[in-house]
Parts: structure tokens; C-alpha cells; sequence
């Protein structure tokens, strides 16, 4: 095998793009299909994404989605599967749900959606597993979609907007952690999404490029929200991925996050642990879009003080990555140098696989 | 009575105990912090709960004056939405940045943080009983600057230490 | 610390006592503009004038802050110097007079107020004391009178730079602000973003938070919005002369940000084609950090490792707060410092912001601003 470690290769992020939904007419009610068909409903890929240009979309799905979402499996499994031959990697559907406002649509779609990956992705190589998809913006209904999708096994996490209409750590989200949490399941954010607030406190940037930079803003307000409002004390052993989402700010967010908590704490009582805590203990990163220095010696001083090598998870976010020789070419060279992808692949098999590992159903 | 600012005494007093009367029990209403400079070190003592504490008025974070700060509650929580508030569990809280203090033994509240505001013996007694364990013991007792006349019997507040005495 | 007259204090914040209000349409308010006060009051954006939540100290400040006069923090005059001044013997002290009365949408009110503010500070701090600057108060959202505002008060040289705050209707480099960003550069004068203001946003794209410790903490994510924005706008590009501060943001999170707009930059290039440079040149070459507040790392050496990483020696600069509750004090700033040198923590209690602010050089048109960018 390719991977640099006997245990295994295990990819933490694989995109698929949900952007055409004729392959997910089939897992909808007949009143949707007719409702889509009659109203030409585009979906929720149409209302774009903070960061992203469609052009962008168009031009992978152009070359993959040949065929629909059954060209990209074609093509997943012949290109990447292939070649790097991974024993499980992690599907991570990107299909902004969040935008739509419809209560019942989005329920349909996530279903669909849910429902089309467990039957398509599950055999596309060795033991790969998908995520969740749900929508943040009605937390019962995805509390319910969670339960029922982990009930059927060979689910990864739930994956969730990083931009969003109230903060996912709002009680008012609550049953969607306390889903994921009842089946183990980590939760993954994704540095994308689209929910009606601007990206700054000044509303909206002039550039794609300026939002795609500070979409790492939004991921910081989303891990204090989580922390603050005591989602990861209340679930210890709950798990929070961030996807794409730069890394090496963390330490320096932490230190400041711990300083504010230690004037704070009447504020917030229930956050019985200085923030880097929570964060050592259970958040993960993967290591896409590391925003990295000019040298390894730089990179590898940013964690002197918060060690994140249990932390960090082994992912390509196939099909971003640029043409790639080897796994480890896979993941920035630093990250390699530093880490060592041995150990990257071992946190991304600990945190996804050895749950799995027991209690699979219909694998 | 004897005025402890005089320095051409402090050598002889060095090894010896100082009582100083820091005024009428009066004079310290329940739960307010009054902050005293005794040769040049800042101190605040408080009434609370039947008790008198008294601390060193520096903050170990920054510095900060933690004796001008507030005295609150203490919370505890375990999930969000819970506030177990006991209004005896006193806090001092710093000024400066908001980190708490245990009144009962100046230790800081904040998880992780071994670290604590200097606690000093204080008490409240007798001004004639104080007389007579600092004659007993051979301790000189001092009055801070602004005690003015106080007639024996009356309940005062004390401060009980050796001098040179910063924490 | 030995106390030797060279700390710049470069943040204070001179409050409205009790009675400055009134005194202030009074004397420096047109008639019709004090009727509308008495009317309508201030119109700012309504989703955040800040009681959303308690702020855990009242009016933001030190509790010890409070004059014995009785009136409100950064008030009185005679207690700051004692409290502030004289405590730690500062050379210079700018302030910048943070109120939400320069916000207002109703641009003729703001700009009269603005107005009004910049007389007020003259007469009620300025005037009283050498050792005091002040930042120039404008009506950011109305650049056109800004300007006008600016050249007002630019011959004056206890007015060091303008003060801008993070939430405001636009990101900051958005063209709408060029003709500030113009004579700013034209007149030599540093430009500060303080945090603070009223836009009506939540901090980032995942909305309002429930605490007051989200929004606080939020500062970071405010201001580099603005750093992203102004870097990628071409601000630095189309003036390149132009010196920003950051003032209460916060510092450890540049470096990575630098990475990561050089990285975001290399990637979509083409979409900002009148940068000719990656960003991390620009912010090196046209942004000032303040220390305040101070993020606190348990190992010193992690600021040496910033510090490395940042690579924008003389570019900190002190700053207070004075008097609102996160204030840091100059000791601190000093013995967290002196990990890297010295001569290193002094120059960021001092002589850097000399260096920016020129405050020796009387009454010259600034445009020496070359010899910052060279330093």
C-alpha cells in the first residue's frame, strides 16, 4: 500500500458536491419531485457559498461529474482510489443546506442527500464512511435525521456551516449536539456556508478572495460559541473537526481565549476549564489550507505551547489537492515534517475508525 | 500610643511583633473593603461573615490594586443555564481584569491557577485585651494614622505582623 | 520599573462626565443641532448600542477607576493624572475619545458632533496638559465631510492621528474611505482603528453571540477583517505612505493571518490584480500593532517565537486603555517583553511610537513618513 504506515491509510476529507439534484429525486416524496420539476427549484448550490466563486465549482465538476454524482464516483474510484489505495476515507458532502429556508425542503434534501451516500459511497473504497448532512437552522428535525441516519451505521460525524444564522453553540441548537453525541459522532465545520449574515462586522467584503481569507473569522466566533455556551463541556466527549480551516491560528486564538475566561468566568460559570483545555482535549484540525510560514522551523515553533499532534487529522480533501505523487504529498510538507504522516493517519483512524471498528452495521 | 512610621525604632522592632489598630470595628461596615498603606505596603482588610480577613492589595496578574475591587458570590455551574449562587462563598474580585479571590483564604478561583493574594493575620478584638497580649508577648502596638482617640474597651480591628513585611 | 519619562500611552480614553454632555451642545452645538439632541437623541444602528448583555464592570471601567468626585470613569482631570499620569510617569499620552455619538446615521448631526468632540477635547483635556494628544474625531461614514474635519485639525500638532472604529457600515478597505485614507496620507497623519462602533452586524458570518466575553474576545476577529480588507483592497498600493494602527485588537494572531493571506493571495491572484505585492508586504511595511489587551501565553518564549514570526521590528507600540477595565500596565508589558530584550521592551513602551507619531517634531507637514517606513 501507499500509505507510510502499516496501520493503514485513513483520508479525513474527501468532498463530494451535491450541486444537481436530479441523482436525489429518487429519495424525495413525490410531491417534491413534481413541486421541483413545475417550480425549475435550482437548490441550494444557487445561493452560494462565503468565499467560494461558482466558476470554481464549475470547473471541477466539469472535469468529474461526468454522469451526475455517479461520473464522480467513477471518477474517484478510478483516479484517487486507484492510485493511492486508501483502507477508509471520509466523505464530506458539500451542499449548503443552511441556505435553504423552506423548514420541510431541508429536511427532504438532507435526507436525500444522506440517503444517496449511504447507498453509493459506502463500497467506493475499502472502509469509507460519510457525514452527516443537516441543517443547523432547525435543530429538532436534524437531531431526528441524525438519529435515524447514525442508527444505520457507517456514519462519520455530522457536518455542519461554519456560517450560520445563530451561532451553533445558541441553545437553541442543543438537540443537534446531544444527537451527535447519544452515537459518538463527532462534529465537523466546515469553512464554508451561507446563511444571510455578512462574513465581517462591517458587512460584506468587495472580494472572493478577502472572503475566503476571513472565513477563518468565522470559524473562531463558531469554537467559542461551542466553548462558551458549554456544548463541549456539557458533552465531554464530544469531538469538533474543523475542515480546510488554517490551523495555525489556533494557538495564538487560545491564548487570547484563555485570558479573557480568566476575568470572565461569572460571564460564563459553566466553562470549568480554561478554553486551550477544550481545545487540546477535543477539537481536531485537518490539514488542508494550513496556512503555513516560510520555513518548517517557524511552523513547528507555533505548537511549542499548544501541542496539537493528537490533533491533527490526515486529509487530501480530494479532488482540491494538486496532483499529488504520494500520500504523503498529499498533506503540505511541513505538516509531514513536523507531524509525520504515520501519526496523522493514526489520529484520523482513532477518531473515525476504531468507533467504527466495533459496532459497524451492514459494512 | 505610638505612631510605627518612626524609623529610627525599626531596627528594634524588626524581630519583635507589631499590633497595629487599624480603627473601630465601626469603622469596617460588613462586606466593604478598605485598603490601608503601612510603610509603604498597600493592605485591605474587610468584615465578613463574623470574620475580619485582610490581604495584600496587589494582584498577582498584573499588579492591580485587588483590594479595591468588589466582593461578590460565588456561582458554580456544571451545565449551561445552572447558577448554584451562594452569596456566602464570598469573592474578592480584582478590579483590573476580574480574577477572583477566595475571601476565606485568598486563593484564586480561576481552574489551573495555583496562585493566591497573600493573606495577613487581622483580627478583631478588645482594644484593652490587645493591650494586654502585646505586653504579655512583647509586641508594639501601633496605631494607623488616622485612629484617632479610642477609649479602651471598644471593639478594634488589628493587624498582626513582623516588620519589614512585603509579600 | 525605573519610572524615566519614556512611555507613550499610546490609548486613553477621556470619558463625558456627567455635565459634559450638556456642556458640550451648549457651547460647541449649532441651535438646531442641540434641539435635535434634546428630540431625537442618537441615532445609531439599533442592534448594538452594547446592553445586550451585562459587561461585568460598570461603564467598562477599572473598578478603581471611579473619581472621588464621584462622576464617571476617565472623567475627572485631576484623578487620571494622579491615577494614570504621575503613576507611571508617561512622556505622552493620545487619546481617543471613543463615543457613539459620532456614529449616528444622521451624517449633519454626526458631523457636528464630531466637530463639537474635537473642540471638546481641546478645551477639556488638550488645553490642560502638554503631555496629551489626541486622535481627530470625524464622521467616518460621511468621508467627504471627514476630510473637511481632518484639514480643520491637521495643522495642529497635539492632533497625532484620526481615530476610526472596526464597526462600521463598510469594511474599511472599501474605496468609500480612500478620500480619508488620502489625506491622511497627505498630511503624514497615522490612521488608528479602536475597536468599537455601531454597524448593526454580528462579529462574523455565524452570527450574534450570547455573552459579553464572545464579544470582547470577538475584537480579534473584528479588526483583522479590516486588515484582510485594507491589504486586499489595495489601500496600501494606492497609498502607499498611509501608516494604520491597530488599537485594541490584540497582536499573536498577525503572523498566521500574514501566512494566510499570502497564501489566499497566491491562489486567487487574478482576482486582485492591482496588488503587486502579497500582503505580508504590505502589512509589514504600512501597519502599527498596540499591545493592548494583551493576550497571555503561560510560556514567555511564545513571544519570542511571535515576535520572530511577526518580523516587524518597532512596530508595537504601548498602549493602555486606561481606563476601562482591560487595561494593561506598562510593568506588565515590560517584563513580558524583556524575554526578547531589553532594549526591545523599551522601545515598545516609548521610542516606537516616537518614531510613528513624531510628537517632538512640532508643527511641520508630516510628510516624513518615509523615515517610518524606512525604520
Amino acid at each position: 500500500m501507499n500509505g507510510a504506515t502499516t496501520q493503514g491509510f485513513y483520508d479525513s476529507d474527501v468532498v463530494i458536491e451535491f450541486d444537481d439534484h436530479k441523482d436525489l429525486l429518487q429519495y424525495m416524496p413525490a410531491y417534491w419531485r413534481e413541486y421541483f420539476a413545475q417550480s425549475d427549484f435550482e437548490g441550494p448550490r444557487a445561493n452560494g457559498v462565503h468565499g467560494l466563486p461558482r466558476t470554481a465549482i464549475s470547473k471541477f465538476k466539469s472535469r468529474l461529474y461526468q454522469g451526475g454524482l455517479a461520473g464522480y464516483v467513477s471518477a474517484f474510484n478510478s483516479g484517487y482510489a486507484t492510485r493511492f489505495r486508501p483502507d477508509g476515507v471520509v466523505f464530506n458532502p458539500l451542499y449548503n443546506i443552511e441556505s435553504i429556508r423552506h423548514p420541510d425542503l431541508s429536511a427532504v434534501l438532507a435526507t436525500a442527500v444522506n440517503d444517496w451516500m449511504h447507498d453509493h459511497l459506502l463500497t467506493a473504497s475499502g472502509h469509507s464512511l460519510f457525514s452527516i448532512v443537516v441543517s443547523p437552522h432547525y435543530p429538532d428535525a436534524a437531531a431526528a435525521e441524525i438519529r435515524r441516519v447514525a442508527a444505520r451505521g457507517r456514519a462519520a460525524q455530522v457536518i455542519l456551516p461554519a456560517c450560520t444564522a445563530i451561532p451553533l453553540g445558541n441553545r437553541i441548537n442543543r438537540p443537534i449536539f446531544e444527537a451527535a453525541a447519544e452515537f459518538g459522532l463527532p462534529v465537523a465545520l466546515q469553512a464554508t456556508g451561507y446563511n444571510g449574515n455578512p462574513p465581517t462586522s462591517s458587512g460584506w467584503y468587495t472580494y472572493f478572495v478577502e472572503e475566503f481569507a476571513g472565513l477563518k473569522l468565522t470559524l473562531e466566533s463558531q469554537l467559542m460559541s461551542l466553548i462558551t455556551e458549554g456544548v463541549l463541556a456539557e458533552f465531554e466527549q464530544l469531538k469538533v473537526v474543523l475542515l480546510d480551516s488554517g490551523v495555525t491560528w489556533l494557538p495564538s486564538y487560545a491564548w487570547r481565549f484563555d485570558k479573557e475566561w480568566r476575568g470572565m468566568r461569572r460571564d460564563v460559570p459553566w466553562v470549568t476549564k480554561p478554553p486551550s483545555e477544550y481545545i487540546r482535549e477535543q477539537v481536531f484540525c485537518t490539514v488542508t489550507g494550513v496556512d503555513l510560514p516560510e520555513s518548517v522551523d517557524e511552523f513547528r515553533a507555533c505548537f511549542d505551547e499548544l501541542d496539537l499532534s493528537k490533533s491533527l487529522l490526515f486529509a487530501s480533501r480530494y479532488p482540491y489537492c494538486h496532483s499529488p505523487d504520494t500520500v504523503e504529498s498529499l498533506i503540505p510538507s511541513f505538516v509531514d515534517q513536523v507531524f509525520g504522516t504515520a501519526a496523522l493517519v493514526e489520529n484520523t483512524r482513532q477518531l473515525y475508525w476504531k468507533y467504527h471498528s466495533r459496532s459497524v452495521r451492514g459494512s | 500610643m505610638k505612631s510605627i512610621s518612626d524609623t529610627s525604632e525599626r531596627a528594634e522592632m524588626i524581630r519583635r511583633p507589631v499590633f497595629t489598630v487599624l480603627g473601630p470595628l465601626s469603622q469596617f461596615p460588613e462586606r466593604t473593603v478598605r485598603t490601608f498603606t503601612l510603610d509603604e505596603m498597600s493592605v485591605g482588610i474587610v468584615c465578613a461573615n463574623g470574620e475580619v480577613f485582610g490581604f495584600i492589595n496587589r494582584c498577582p496578574h498584573q499588579g492591580g490594586p485587588v483590594c479595591e475591587g468588589e466582593l461578590s458570590g460565588s456561582i458554580e455551574s456544571r451545565r449551561a443555564g445552572e447558577y448554584n449562587y451562594d452569596p456566602q462563598a464570598l469573592v474578592l474580585r480584582c478590579p483590573w481584569h476580574g480574577w477572583e479571590f477566595r475571601l476565606t483564604d485568598g486563593t484564586c478561583t480561576i481552574p489551573r491557577h495555583n496562585v493566591k493574594i497573600p493573606r495577613l493575620k487581622v483580627q478583631a478584638t478588645r482594644l484593652d485585651v490587645l493591650r494586654r497580649e502585646a505586653e504579655s508577648s512583647g509586641a508594639t502596638l501601633a496605631f494607623a494614622h488616622d485612629c484617632g482617640n479610642l477609649p479602651e474597651g471598644i471593639m478594634v480591628v488589628a493587624l498582626r505582623q513582623h516588620l519589614p513585611s512585603h509579600a | 520599573m525605573n519610572n524615566h519619562d519614556y512611555i507613550i500611552d499610546c490609548d486613553i480614553h477621556p470619558t463625558f462626565g456627567k455635565h459634559d454632555y450638556a456642556r458640550l451642545a451648549q457651547r460647541y452645538l449649532p441651535k438646531a443641532w442641540q434641539a435635535y439632541a434634546i428630540e431625537y437623541g442618537q441615532n445609531v444602528v439599533s442592534h448594538s448600542i452594547g446592553s445586550h448583555f451585562p459587561r461585568i464592570h460598570p461603564n467598562s471601567a477599572r473598578f478603581d477607576a471611579w473619581p472621588p468626585n464621584g462622576d464617571v470613569p476617565g472623567s475627572d482631570y485631576d484623578f487620571m493624572k494622579l491615577q494614570h499620569f504621575d503613576r507611571w510617569k508617561t512622556k505622552y499620552c493620545i487619546i481617543n475619545p471613543l463615543t457613539l455619538l459620532v456614529h449616528p446615521r444622521n451624517y449633519g448631526f454626526a458631523n457636528a458632533v464630531a466637530h463639537a468632540l474635537n473642540e471638546w477635547v481641546i478645551e477639556t483635556w488638550l488645553a490642560k496638559d502638554d503631555h496629551l494628544r489626541s486622535s481627530i474625531s470625524i464622521a467616518y461614514e460621511d468621508p467627504t465631510a471627514s476630510v473637511r474635519e481632518i484639514e480643520r485639525y491637521s495643522g495642529d500638532p497635539r492632533f497625532v492621528s484620526i481615530c476610526f472604529v472596526t464597526r462600521t457600515f463598510e469594511p474599511l478597505g472599501n474605496s468609500k474611505y480612500w478620500p480619508i485614507y488620502e489625506i491622511c496620507e497627505s498630511k503624514g497623519l497615522p490612521f488608528g482603528i479602536h475597536f468599537g462602533g455601531y454597524s448593526g452586524w454580528p462579529l462574523t458570518g455565524a452570527g450574534f453571540p450570547s455573552y459579553y466575553i464572545e464579544d470582547h474576545c470577538g475584537m480579534a476577529q473584528s479588526m483583522q477583517a479590516h486588515v484582510i480588507s485594507m491589504v486586499m483592497e489595495g489601500v496600501f498600493e494606492r497609498f502607499p505612505k498611509l501608516q494604520v494602527v491597530l488599537l485594541e485588537g490584540g497582536m499573536m494572531w498577525l503572523p498566521s493571518l500574514m501566512w494566510r493571506l499570502d497564501r489566499c493571495w497566491r491562489a486567487m491572484r487574478s482576482e486582485v490584480p492591482h496588488l503587486k505585492e502579497p500582503p505580508s508586504f504590505y502589512i509589514r511595511r504600512n501597519v502599527w500593532l498596540t499591545t493592548q489587551p494583551i493576550e497571555e501565553p503561560k510560556k514567555l518564549s511564545s513571544w519570542k517565537t511571535f515576535v520572530e514570526q511577526l518580523n516587524m521590528p518597532g512596530r508595537i507600540m504601548y498602549a493602555s486603555d486606561y481606563p476601562h477595565w482591560d487595561f494593561d500596565s506598562p510593568e506588565k508589558i515590560e517584563e513580558i517583553f524583556t524575554v526578547v530584550g531589553r532594549d526591545f521592551a523599551r522601545d515598545i513602551l516609548g521610542a516606537n511610537a516616537e518614531r510613528l507619531y513624531r510628537f517632538e517634531a512640532g508643527k511641520p507637514l508630516r510628510t516624513g513618513t518615509e523615515a517610518v517606513v524606512q525604520s
